[in-house]
């Protein structure tokens, strides 16, 4: 059963956000654009800038002072690990910063 | 002149303590870092994206009751969001950061009602993009309206994961497992607390109904023990541990997944507490190191009080009634406290947090981490995510004989980063304790409990009452 999954999982793309029930829709009134390593991302008005790369499937938001992908952890604002450079300013923290349309969001490599 | 007073988070405690505060005529100020109020209990999604709610029509109901009290007082007092408070001194001064400014704030009394976070057991890959706090997926979800995966493995400890399991089912998710280290039996024999607690009982039955309809597998005595994928997860592995929390050889199950939420519960947010001397206690199950309160929250520095989660884990309701009771004593000419009618104003209150304590008490017992769990982490697993410390370093540390929390965060620098030791201060202390340290120690909370640019601190407006 549970090598089953294994394959059903990975073969399964589906429940990607937008098919997702209960989450509301976004369509062009609601919605704000900014960039995220020079690739267009749309977001919800209200919504973070983490949460809106997370929707759009993007996960690594940071690459360590070691080399590691970080990603988002707490999602309140007190881990640092989601530090993106916004607007060319290092360490905002992805979770906490709203996305605003034009906003230009790149991954932090290191300390910039 | 009616005394002012300065609260500290705008959580349940935060909430109901201004209210009561302001009802006896206090001055009252509230900071807290959220742009509305709630805490994270009951954290409120921004107005464009609220839409249908995963919570139990109950909580929801509790939650807007509040909200909707607090917003009623919102003209009579002072409310500052966006606002980090990240020092406070034996003297009462509280120092507070709001976009590129800093200030200092004096008042009669202080309230800290900064609430708990979550923790984990670290595990090899645990910092793999994809893994994350249950709490912060159901965040996500809540005030963000986004699912934290596409397949998502909820595991730890506690009644949390299965909550937020449910959460991302309601919501249109997928849960590809939900592990839990103790099982729901190990609180069913307490049947008086759980009387007292029903309406807690009663949701949690339906949270966990809906992740049985689903079908999701669900496994007891689980927990992850190692993720798979270089730049993100690409799936964990599970493992049954026994009663010691030691890992049974040949039990590891291989689950696809995309994210792991994973919670083993909750330690205080006590870094302001401990910087203004107060006098702290060791509780684990109830946080770890809290500060001393008596019934009215009053701690060993004068002026200073502490309510809710912040002064030992009781849950949201506890918090509440607490923050009643807190709230008017913090009103209250000192002198006042001491007369007996002060106490009979606030009997329902009192009677309440006594009440609803109980079951919180009867719930520690499924938030139990066994000390085998520990031995989770392997030579390269970064314990200290901000420093990069791996367990290989700390254990040179502590091997040397480097035992004290302030020494082994010289020593190795973890604590030293970011996050300020908020994430990985309590593996660093539960694995001191696996080499021998003979007690549990605090680390030294400095100045700021919030990095803080330089640039904000000269931008420093003068001390001043509230």
């Amino acid at each position: 059963m549970w090598r089953d999954m294994l394959t059903r999982v990975r073969s399964d793309a589906g429940l990607a956000q937008g098919r997702a029930r209960n989450l509301g829709k976004s369509d062009d009134e609601t919605s704000v654009f900014f960039s995220f390593e020079n690739r267009q991302v749309k977001a919800r008005v209200g919504q973070s800038v983490a949460a809106a790369l997370l929707a759009n499937g993007i996960r690594t938001l940071r690459i360590d002072e070691a080399g590691n992908p970080k990603g988002i952890l707490c999602g309140i604002g007190y881990c640092f690990e989601c530090r993106c450079v916004i607007d060319d300013e290092p360490d905002r923290r992805a979770c906490m910063v709203d996305a605003k349309p034009g906003m230009r969001v790149r991954r932090q490599q290191g300390l910039a | 002149m009616a005394r002012s007073l300065v609260i500290v988070g705008a959580g349940p405690a935060g909430m109901s303590a201004a209210i009561a505060a302001q009802a006896r005529g206090a001055r009252v100020t509230v900071v807290d870092e959220a742009a509305r109020p709630g805490g994270q209990i009951y954290r409120q999604a921004h107005p464009a994206l609220i839409g249908d709610d995963f919570a139990e029509a109950s909580e929801r109901a509790r939650k807007e009751r509040l909200i909707g009290a607090f917003e009623r007082v919102l003209d009579r007092i002072e409310y500052r969001t966006e606002t980090s408070a990240f020092a406070l001194f034996k003297t009462g001064e509280l120092h507070i950061a709001s976009g590129s400014r800093t200030e200092a704030l004096r008042a009669d009394a202080i309230i800290l009602t900064t609430g708990v976070r979550e923790i984990a057991v670290p595990f090899p890959g645990w910092t793999t993009p994809g893994v994350m706090y249950a709490g912060g997926a159901q965040a996500l979800l809540k005030s963000q309206s986004v699912l934290a995966g596409r397949s998502i493995v909820v595991c730890g400890t506690g009644p949390l994961p299965i909550v937020v399991a449910a959460q991302i089912l309601r919501a249109g998710g997928s849960v590809a497992a939900l592990a839990t280290l103790n099982s729901l039996k190990v609180a069913g024999w307490q049947l008086p607390a759980l009387w007292s607690g029903r309406e807690l009982v009663r949701e949690g039955l339906r949270y966990l109904t809906t992740v049985i309809r689903a079908r999701v597998p669900r496994l007891t005595s689980y927990v992850p023990v190692r993720v798979n994928g270089r730049e993100q997860v690409e799936s964990v592995v599970l493992a049954r541990v026994d009663r010691r929390g030691v890992v049974i050889p040949r039990t590891e199950r291989e689950v696809a997944c995309d994210v792991v939420a994973v919670n083993y519960g909750f330690t205080a947010n006590n870094e302001l507490a401990a910087m203004a001397g107060i006098t702290m206690r060791h509780d684990p199950p109830r946080g770890g190191w809290l500060p001393v309160v008596d019934e009215f929250g009053r701690t060993s520095v004068a002026r200073i009080f502490a309510a809710g989660d912040a002064a030992g884990l009781r849950g949201a309701l506890v918090a509440e009634a607490e923050g009643q009771a807190v709230g008017a004593a913090a009103a209250a000419d000192p002198e006042e406290i001491t007369r007996p009618d002060f106490r009979a104003g606030l009997a329902v209150a009192l009677a309440a947090r006594e009440r609803l304590s109980a079951f919180q008490d009867a719930m520690q017992q499924l938030l139990l981490v066994p000390s085998g769990l520990w031995r989770l982490p392997t030579d390269e697993t970064i314990i200290c995510r901000c420093e990069n410390v791996t367990l290989a370093a700390l254990r040179d540390a502590l091997t040397a004989g480097y035992l004290a929390p302030n020494t082994i965060k010289r020593v190795t620098r973890a604590g030293m980063g970011w996050c300020g030791g908020r994430t990985c201060l309590h593996a660093v202390s539960a694995l001191a304790e696996l080499h021998g340290a003979p007690l549990a120690e605090m680390m030294t909370p400095r100045p700021l409990a919030r990095p803080i640019p330089l640039a904000s601190l000269a931008n420093r407006a003068p001390a001043g009452r509230p």
